[in-house]
């Protein structure tokens, strides 16, 4: 198992390498549609899927389900495959069924439910980093308090001006609900992090902080992705596609990178 | 107080920590105890001077304060059922 780690790990650099001088050359040529842009964007998240099979194996030396640090790598793998899930319905759409860019669609089934189960593997690390001992009354509302704020920025940003149509009342309630469940994500992953700082430390601290970052990476990618498309800028192989692309390396990396630190522990 | 027993406990709660088969490797880095198979039950103490020290500091390596707390807790648990 260790040697396939080491080899997905080589993989995942790989691919990442060359999607990025890929969707360089399209950028400074600029390619704006054909097949070049079509394939980038229908087929990066391939990163994803490496990277969430890769981190489902690594969380095996964890204790897999067995253990909260475990569980957690395994439920933040099936998250990022998730992300490739929904990408590759998307391309099912464009290619097979000659849909183009039918957002919301299938694909957001995957999209919107890896929030749920990232939520979950950042209360599950919660759990592994002690947070619910000792925890004071003003960190508790925090949890609350914190996701609202959050809700809030994210309301006032990218959906300002925004109107019902109620032509796809669907579209609406999806448009509204994706900033309090990302919200609720991130305040969950904020709470987590900020406890970390006071209570967190031995060789995983680092590791853990790297997980933070590419859950913070992902809110963030995701958000801009709402905001190409509610103005109407979002367009294949796009800034939204290229920041898409870079969290799943990060969260790829940060995934495989406890593999790393069960060797150091193991010593 | 059965240091044996504590420790046997402090590894079980590591275990459900950070998994069976680095809780064990950290009780053995310890140089304080060792393990018959490969059964959380089966260890045993090979000295019994500041045994628990050495555990308590092994797992300290991986979550630092949050590792020391959760062995604290086992210790008190122990200390109020004796």
């Amino acid at each position: 198992m260790s040697t396939s780690i080491v080899w997905i790990r080589r993989i995942v650099y790989f691919f990442f390498v060359g999607y990025l001088i890929w969707w360089t050359y399209m950028y400074f040529h600029g390619i704006e549609e054909g097949t070049l842009i079509n394939n980038w964007t229908d087929s990066y998240g391939v990163i994803a899927a490496i990277g969430g099979i890769g981190g489902y194996l690594v969380s095996k030396h964890w204790g897999g389900w067995k253990s909260y640090l475990g569980k957690s790598l395994s439920l933040l793998s099936i998250g990022l495959f998730f992300q490739f899930l929904g990408q590759l319905s998307y391309a099912v759409y464009a290619r097979v069924l000659n849909v183009e860019n039918p957002y919301p669609s299938f694909g957001e089934v995957f999209y919107y439910g890896a929030f749920p189960i990232y939520i979950y593997a950042t209360i599950t690390m919660g759990k592994a980093l002690g947070i619910n001992i000792g925890m004071s009354v003003w960190k508790k509302l925090g949890v609350f308090i914190i996701p609202a704020i959050f809700a809030t920025i994210s309301w006032l940003v990218f959906l300002q001006g925004y109107e019902f149509t109620r032509e796809n009342l669907f579209l609406d309630i999806y448009n509204f609900s994706y900033p309090i469940v990302e919200a609720i994500y991130l305040g969950f992953t904020g709470i987590a992090f900020l406890y970390s700082f006071q209570s967190l430390g031995g060789k995983l601290r680092p590791y853990v902080s790297f997980v933070f970052l590419a859950l913070l990476a992902s809110y963030f990618s995701n958000s801009y992705f709402m905001y190409e498309d509610i103005n109407g800028l979002w367009r294949p192989s796009g800034w939204s596609d290229l920041i898409y692309f870079v969290t799943y390396f990060i969260m790829a990396l940060s995934l495989m990178s406890f593999y790393e630190a069960y060797k150091k522990l193991s010593q | 107080m059965n240091i044996e027993q504590i420790v046997k406990e402090i590894v079980k709660e590591q275990s459900m920590i950070i998994g069976d088969s680095l809780a064990r490797n950290r009780a053995e880095a310890s140089g304080a105890v060792k393990f018959r198979s490969s059964r959380i039950e089966d260890l045993y103490v090979l000295d019994g001077e500041g045994t628990l020290d050495k555990i308590i500091n092994s797992y300290a390596q991986v979550f630092g304060n949050a590792s020391i707390r959760v062995c604290n807790e086992v210790v008190r648990k122990f200390q109020v059922t004796s």
